[in-house]
C-alpha cells in the first residue's frame, strides 16, 4: 500500500462516496424492527410498568425518575415512540422525527430495563438509532425525498460522504459491543481460559436449569450435547476470537462481511444451544451495514424492469 | 457560503463514464448539460473528502445562476490552491459536491440539501458515540461492576460456573405430595429472565410470604395447576451433571416461603 492510499484510509472509509439509498435502507430496517418489537410487546410492556414499585431501580434514560412513572404516562411515552417510529420508518420530516424517536426509543426500553433485569439484546438497537438520528438517513427512500423532488426533475443517484460516515458508524457500534462482550470474558474470573468452553458449556447448562425450572421452553440440544466437551472448547475459542477480533472488520470491507456471517451464524449456533433468540442479531440486521445493502434494491429493480419488459412483449405477442 | 464566489469541485481519477468533455459538448446552461454534470460530479467523484488533491484530474467551476464549466475547455480564473485539503469546507467545496445547490438560476436545488452534521462535527459526534459505547470496559476493572443501558460492558455468559447452581423458584405441591414447577409468566411480569431476578430479590429481601399468595391466587383459576394444593418458594441447589443426567432432585433446598391454594368450593 503507498504512502498516500495509506493516508487515505480513514476518509475512504468514514467519508467515501456511496449512495444515500444505503443508509435509507438501514433506516427503514432498524426502524421496521423496533416498531415490530415494541408493537409485539406492548402488552408485556405494560404489565412491567403495573409491576411491584419496589422492583423499580431507574436505568440508563431514566435515572431521573425517583418512582416509576404513573401507568397511564408510560402508555402515552410508548404510544409516541411508535407514532415517531412510523415516522421514521417513512421518512416523514426526519430532522426532527429521527433525534425524536431515538429519544423516546431510549426512554422506553431503558424504563423496560429499570426492573431488576437489563437485557442486553436491545443496547445496540437504541445505539443504531442514536446514529441513524442525526444521519441524512431519509434523503431516499422516504417520504422527505419525495416532497424534494415533487417538482418533477430528474432524480439523480444521490452520492456523497454524508451517507458513509453514519453507516460506518453503525458499524463501529456494533463491533465496539462485540469487543466489550470479549474483555468482559477475559476479565472474568478464567481470563484466557474461557476459551476452553468449560464456561460456555456450563452457562449453557444453567441457562437449560433456568428454563426447566420455570417452565420456559428449553432447547434440546442442550441435552444432546452436553456431554461433547471437544464441541464446547471450539465453539468458546471461536466466539472468543470473534469478539475480541471484532474491531478488525472495520479495517476492511471483504473482513467486515466475514466477520458479520460468522458472527451472524454465532447467533443462530447460540440459538439452537441455548435457545436465547437475539432477534436483532439473528434477522442479520445488526450487521446490514457492512453490506452494500442497495445492491438488493437494484436487484429488485431489475427483476421487476425485466417482469414489466416481458408483460409489455407478451402483451405486444398478444395483439 | 458566499454565493457571489465560484463554487470550486477537484474531480480525482477513477472516472470511467461521463467525462467533462462530454458535458461541455452540450449547450451550456441546458438541462442535457446539467444532467451530465451533476452526474459527473455526483456518481463518480469518490474524493470529496480526501486530503490530498494531487491525484486531482480536472478542475470544474460552477458559476453561480448559470452552467457548469470544464476547466478543460475554459481556462479557470482562480485555479485552486493545489495542496489545500478539501476538507476545510473553503469555498464551500465539501458542502457543494453534497449539496450542490449554486447550480441553476434559483440558487436552490431541489434535489440536495445540506447534510445535517458537517465532515468535522460527524467525525466527532461519531468519536464520541463510539467512545461512550466503549467506556464500560472500566466496569472490568472495578471491584463492583455496575451494568447499565444502553452502555453496557455485557458480563453475559462470562460468569466462572460451579458444579452446583443455585435459583430461587416455586414449585406446587400437589396432595400426593408430587412437585410441579410453577411458570413464570405466573410469578411475575416481563420475560422469564427478569422475573428470574426479581424473585431472587424478593427472596433476598425476605419478601418471599409475601409474594406466595399472590402467586397462588393467580394460578388458582387457571386448569392446568387444578391440581396444585400448596406453593413453596426455595432456593434450590442443583447438581448441574446429575441434572443433565437426568436426576432432577435438589442436593440442597431452603425454603422461603409457603402457603397454600385456595380456591372457591364449587
Amino acid at each position: 500500500m503507498s504512502a498516500l492510499s495509506k493516508a487515505q484510509l480513514p476518509d475512504r472509509a468514514w467519508f467515501a462516496s456511496v449512495p444515500a439509498v444505503r443508509i435509507a435502507i438501514l433506516r427503514i430496517a432498524i426502524s421496521a424492527y423496533t416498531l415490530w418489537y415494541l408493537t409485539t410487546r406492548t402488552p408485556m410492556l405494560m404489565r412491567i410498568a403495573e409491576s411491584n414499585p419496589a422492583l423499580f431501580r431507574p436505568i440508563g434514560g431514566v435515572t431521573f425518575l425517583d418512582a416509576p412513572l404513573p401507568p397511564l404516562l408510560f402508555k402515552v411515552v410508548l404510544a409516541a415512540t411508535l407514532v415517531a417510529g412510523v415516522a421514521v420508518l417513512l421518512g416523514w420530516r426526519f430532522r426532527f422525527t429521527g433525534p425524536l424517536f431515538a429519544l423516546l426509543l431510549l426512554i422506553t426500553l431503558s424504563y423496560r430495563n429499570s426492573w431488576s433485569m437489563i437485557y442486553h439484546s436491545h443496547n445496540i438497537v437504541v445505539l443504531h438509532v442514536i446514529a441513524l438520528a442525526v444521519a441524512p438517513a431519509s434523503d431516499a427512500l422516504s417520504l422527505d425525498a419525495r416532497r424534494y423532488h415533487r417538482d418533477g426533475h430528474e432524480r439523480p443517484e444521490l452520492r456523497g460522504w454524508p451517507y458513509a460516515w453514519p453507516v460506518v458508524l453503525i458499524s463501529a457500534l456494533t463491533v465496539t459491543i462485540y469487543w466489550l462482550a470479549g474483555i468482559a470474558k477475559i476479565m472474568g474470573e478464567l481470563g484466557f481460559a474461557w476459551a476452553g468452553g468449560s464456561a460456555l458449556r456450563g452457562q449453557i447448562a444453567v441457562d437449560a436449569i433456568r428454563k426447566e425450572v420455570f417452565l420456559k421452553e428449553t432447547s434440546p440440544l442442550a441435552y444432546v450435547l452436553y456431554d461433547q466437551v471437544w464441541l464446547f472448547t471450539l465453539l468458546g475459542t471461536v466466539s472468543l476470537v470473534l469478539e475480541l477480533l471484532a474491531p478488525l472488520a472495520l479495517a476492511d470491507r471483504r473482513l467486515g462481511r466475514l466477520w458479520a456471517v460468522q458472527t451472524f451464524l454465532m447467533h443462530w449456533g447460540i440459538f439452537f444451544l441455548m435457545g436465547i433468540r437475539f432477534r436483532y442479531q439473528m434477522a442479520g440486521l445488526i450487521f446490514l451495514s457492512f453490506f452494500d445493502v442497495e445492491r438488493v434494491l437494484a436487484a429488485v429493480r431489475a427483476v421487476r424492469a425485466r417482469a414489466h419488459a416481458w408483460g409489455a412483449g407478451a402483451r405486444a405477442r398478444w395483439r | 457560503m458566499n454565493e457571489d464566489r465560484p463554487v470550486r469541485l477537484l474531480l480525482v481519477t477513477m472516472t470511467k463514464v461521463a467525462s467533462p468533455a462530454a458535458a461541455t459538448s452540450v449547450a451550456p446552461g441546458s438541462d442535457e448539460r446539467n444532467r451530465l454534470m451533476r452526474d459527473l460530479l455526483l456518481t463518480r467523484y469518490n474524493g470529496v473528502y480526501s486530503r490530498t488533491i494531487s491525484r486531482a484530474e480536472h478542475v470544474i467551476h460552477l458559476d453561480h445562476g448559470e452552467s457548469w464549466r470544464a476547466a478543460s475547455t475554459r481556462p479557470s480564473r482562480r485555479p485552486p490552491p493545489p495542496t489545500r485539503p478539501l476538507c476545510q469546507g473553503a469555498a464551500g467545496v465539501s458542502a457543494a459536491v453534497y449539496g450542490v445547490q449554486q447550480v441553476n438560476s434559483t440558487g436552490q436545488d431541489p434535489h440536495f440539501r445540506q447534510p445535517m452534521l458537517g465532515p468535522r462535527t460527524a467525525a466527532v459526534f461519531s468519536a464520541a458515540l463510539v467512545l461512550a459505547a466503549a467506556s464500560p470496559v472500566v466496569e472490568n476493572f472495578r471491584d463492583i461492576p455496575r451494568d447499565g443501558f444502553p452502555l453496557s460492558y455485557y458480563p453475559m455468559f462470562s460468569a466462572r460456573r460451579g458444579e452446583t447452581y443455585i435459583v430461587q423458584h416455586l414449585f406446587g405441591l400437589d396432595a400426593a405430595g408430587r412437585r410441579s414447577y410453577i411458570s413464570f409468566a405466573r410469578i411475575g411480569s416481563g420475560g422469564h429472565n427478569q422475573v428470574r431476578r426479581q424473585l431472587q430479590r424478593i427472596v433476598r429481601e425476605g419478601r418471599a410470604d409475601d409474594l406466595c399468595p399472590r402467586v397462588a391466587e393467580r394460578i388458582a383459576s387457571r386448569p392446568e395447576y387444578a391440581h396444585v394444593e400448596r406453593l413453596v418458594v426455595v432456593s434450590a441447589h442443583y447438581h448441574i451433571d446429575a441434572w443433565f443426567a437426568g436426576d432432577r432432585n435438589p442436593v440442597h433446598e431452603e425454603i422461603h416461603g409457603r402457603c397454600r391454594v385456595k380456591r372457591a368450593q364449587p
